[in-house]
């Protein structure tokens, strides 16, 4: 069970059958559908992704699709420096998830405040030139 | 409870433009830093809450 606004972390993200480690995700809408008349899906993601690198961060910051959430965090965990990392909501680019296919555990939430300006930024991007990319490998293929 | 009554909005589908083409998974990660989700997290000790100032672990 998961609802908009959780913080999924999925586990098993896997690419030409390999592990590409585990990504959170927020839940950005939390009503099945079937995307494309051919794949059924539970869930749409948005990914979180970071930049520890000045580089990173340049990058990062010219994606127009990008929704800033941190910058310069201050944190400090079991010994392992995350200081001064700016952090993101890719939010031009909707995953589509069938929780059969994945493995997942709820980690966390974004607060509403947060949540409704993402809405705002997304409901922007077509003004603004952009596109919403789709990807659905993870939802599943409807029985002919 | 519903979404609108917990605060959070719903997405105005009709207000997005799609891309013709998907992507697949790994070409949407290909260059993905992982975002660093600390072990107590993982473990299920603490809950990662992303608000207005920030993140945060509780």
């Amino acid at each position: 069970m998961c609802k908009v606004g959780d913080i999924l972390l999925i586990y098993n993200a896997m690419n030409n059958r390999k592990h590409v480690g585990m990504h959170p995700f927020l839940v950005l809408d939390d009503e099945s559908g079937i995307i494309r008349g051919v794949f059924s899906y539970d869930f749409i993601g948005l990914l979180l992704t970071s930049a520890n690198t000045e580089d990173k961060k340049k990058r990062l910051k010219k994606i127009e699709g990008n929704f800033p959430i941190a910058e310069d965090d201050k944190i400090m965990i079991s010994g392992k420096n995350h200081d001064n990392r700016y952090s993101y909501i890719e939010a031009d680019q909707f995953f589509y998830f069938n929780k059969e296919k994945i493995k997942y555990a709820k980690i966390g939430r974004l607060e509403p405040e947060i949540y409704n300006l993402i809405i705002e930024y997304i409901e922007e991007l077509k003004d603004n030139g952009v596109s919403i990319k789709q990807i659905f490998d993870k939802a599943s293929k409807l029985e002919e | 409870m519903d979404n609108a009554a917990s605060g959070y909005r719903k997405l105005d589908f009709s207000k997005l433009k799609f891309a013709d083409e998907p992507l697949k998974t790994e070409e949407a990660l290909k260059q993905v830093t992982p975002f660093p989700v600390p072990q107590e997290v993982i473990d299920g000790k603490k809950q990662m809450i992303i608000d207005s100032e920030g993140i945060h672990y509780v």
